[in-house]
């Protein structure tokens, strides 16, 4: 299936890492987010609409938190988004990552969030599929918006943010795997994620630098919590998409959990295998950011260590900024790879053929 | 210890760390004495009994000037070779809460060495469940630390200050390293204490300790990571004794090194960065 679509496959990623989305690639991460609660008035009920007015709910946080050199906000509207379009793109919007304690409003907005990415974008472009966003307070709710939603074949993963109250993988969250694979979805996880503890590890966060980069620390946490918990031996044929948090530290923290399963494995009965084959299988990244070395030879020695770039699916992350990582990954894989990292992954993952479905 | 680890192993010196005084909840004055007796107790039970033993200053790190006052008291003893503070705390360790116990450790030639533990409740992706996922994340905590600590500009500000990060394994600092750069790349306008780009703060002022070291199939992978984040010549060895995931001084380095790296991990980098006497060691 990627035959034709992946001739061009370089010079599109190059233009994907500049100004552009690519032809003959999927590109598995491009935000989009409403610029106001307003934007998702025809989707909330009367009351929602005055919850938000008489409150002054506001949105915040995620879309204008970007400093300088970031990239500018998520477009609003199809017609904004419409000019960078080149081939089969996954929408990916975060609003509702930074929604409130309050469960009912947390699944109100979630759907809102869904119904408009579906009318705003879904319908008026036959390339487009989305996330289907979630409640993050309450799992019931998660479940019961995938009921409602997952059936329509344009929406391709639940999407989860990687900060979290409970790691994902807890037993707690099992019921979003399962109904996620009865509606045929995957899941990706993606940065970001509710304000209000810290955001890190380590503790509350100073500068964005920090938080971008405490994105990464936290992937890894959840790597761990899905093959710990045993989420993948309940759910054989569920593979969950890393968005946005990088990969060159996959590695290396397989070595070690690896190492200290081997030592601790009576712990967790239910993980038969290595933990670094449950990963390998389960996991894909995407290449936005793309932090890598500046030698070129150290780039084939990461790819080679993680698992080579099978484990890899592009993403422009459009209209984020993440740096000139991504030219160089490609230039060092084979026309064959880079077939895979454009469009093979990701079809695979998704279940998505050439042609765009109507 | 000297039969099970000292004279087993051949150690020609062992550095301690007593984690006892490293929680971040106590009364101040009670954390103050608490940690000042724990370095008497090196003192009069360790350091006098076995001259191959070197001791870490243990503080209360939450109360800076009750931990720079220890410092101070114990920085006459050269047996002291390093200020100990736990890898989590209050707040992230890059913090300017935290400098005057860094500037003191840098005023006094003392590297500051975080110890894995400590605070344990700053969970961006919630707390485990295990103690699998706990223990590995503590290589995961470094990591976040780390960032904190160049984004801080703590070593821009202090420019004498040498830190070890402990028990976190090695092989995640290249791939944080290359996070790091591209990163500041984007967004200096928002850093313009950071003069320089992060790697070569790191390579300036960090050093970390071996153990629990990474163990991927291909031992040459493992190579590979030390050279990749320049690390040749900031790894000291370490045991991690009496816990159960100890690496054996004899068998933990992989052959595949080679001798002068696997030499420079098991000794040269360590008598150089706590200036220890070499007379001891045998060539």
């Amino acid at each position: 299936m990627s035959e034709t679509n992946g001739a061009n496959g370089a010079n599109g990623a190059n233009d994907a890492t500049g100004a552009n989305g690519a032809n003959g690639a999927i590109d598995c991460d491009v935000h989009c987010a409403p610029e106001a609660y307003e934007a998702l008035f025809p989707y909330l009920s009367e009351y929602w609409r005055q919850y938000i007015a008489e409150a002054g709910i506001r949105l915040n946080g995620l879309a204008y938190a970007y400093p300088r050199g970031v990239g500018p906000p998520a477009p609003s509207s199809y017609d904004a988004l419409s000019k960078r379009l080149r081939g089969v793109t996954v929408l990916n919007c975060l609003t509702g990552f930074e929604t409130h304690r309050n469960a009912y409003f947390a699944a109100a907005v979630a759907s809102a969030v869904n119904d408009w990415v579906r009318e705003e974008f879904l319908t008026r472009d036959s390339r487009l599929r989305a996330s289907l966003v979630v409640s993050t307070v309450s799992p019931g709710d998660a479940v019961s918006e995938i009921e409602r939603v997952g059936e329509d074949p344009r929406f391709v993963q639940v999407l989860l943010p990687v900060r979290s109250d409970l790691p994902w993988g807890h037993k707690e969250n099992h019921a979003i795997f399962a109904a996620a694979r009865s509606a045929g979805l995957q899941v990706g996880l993606h940065a970001w994620g509710r304000a209000g503890k810290a955001p890190t590890p380590s503790g509350f966060t100073t500068t964005y630098l920090e938080d971008y980069l405490g994105n990464q620390p936290i992937a890894q946490a959840q790597v761990l919590s899905f093959v710990s918990e045993g989420v993948f031996e309940r759910f054989p044929d569920l593979r969950v998409v890393v968005l946005e948090c990088g990969f060159a530290w996959l590695a290396p923290l397989l070595w070690r959990f690896d190492k200290d399963w081997k030592g601790v494995w009576r712990e967790v009965p239910w993980v038969k295998r290595r933990p670094s084959e449950y990963v390998r299988e389960h996991f894909r990244f995407t290449t936005a950011p793309a932090h890598l070395p500046p030698d070129a030879d150290r780039i084939d020695q990461v790819l080679e260590m993680m698992g080579g770039p099978g484990m890899l699916t592009y993403a422009s992350d459009y209209p984020h900024r993440h740096g000139d990582g991504l030219p160089a990954l490609l230039d060092r894989i084979s026309e064959a790879q880079r077939r895979g990292v454009l469009w093979g992954t990701a079809a695979e993952l998704y279940g998505l053929t050439e042609a765009p479905i109507r | 210890m000297r039969a099970q680890l000292l004279d087993e192993y051949d150690v020609d010196y062992a550095v301690l760390e007593v984690l006892s005084g490293q929680d971040c909840y106590d009364h101040p004055d009670f954390a103050a004495e608490w940690n000042s007796a724990v370095n008497e107790w090196q003192a009069q039970e360790w350091l006098s009994f076995d001259s191959r033993l070197r001791g870490t200053i243990a503080v209360a790190h939450e109360y800076p000037d009750l931990a720079v006052a220890e410092i101070e008291r114990r920085s006459g003893d050269e047996r002291f070779v390093a200020v100990l503070l736990p890898a989590s705390a209050a707040e992230q360790l890059g913090s300017r809460k935290y400098w005057p116990i860094y500037e003191a450790a840098a005023a006094f030639g003392r590297p500051v060495a975080f110890h894995t533990g400590g605070y344990v409740d700053h969970r961006g992706a919630g707390y485990p469940s295990f103690y699998l996922d706990y223990h590995v994340g503590n290589g995961i905590v470094m990591q976040s630390q780390l960032t904190s600590m160049v984004a801080g500009g703590m070593f821009e500000a202090i420019p004498g200050l040498r830190v070890v990060l402990t028990e976190c394994g090695v092989a995640w600092a290249a791939a944080l390293l290359w996070s790091l750069d591209a990163a500041w790349e984007l967004v200096r306008d928002d850093h313009p204490r950071l003069e320089r780009r992060p790697s070569e703060y790191v390579r300036d002022h960090v050093w970390f300790t071996t153990q629990p070291i990474e163990e991927p199939d291909d031992p040459q992978h493992l190579i590979h990571a030390i050279e990749q984040a320049r690390l040749g010549d900031r790894l000291l060895f370490a045991t991690d004794y009496p816990h159960w995931d100890f690496d054996s001084p004899s068998q933990a380095l992989p052959r595949a090194m080679g001798e002068p790296l696997r030499r420079a991990i098991r000794c040269e980098n360590a008598l150089a960065l706590y200036g220890l006497p070499r007379e001891r060691v045998v060539e």
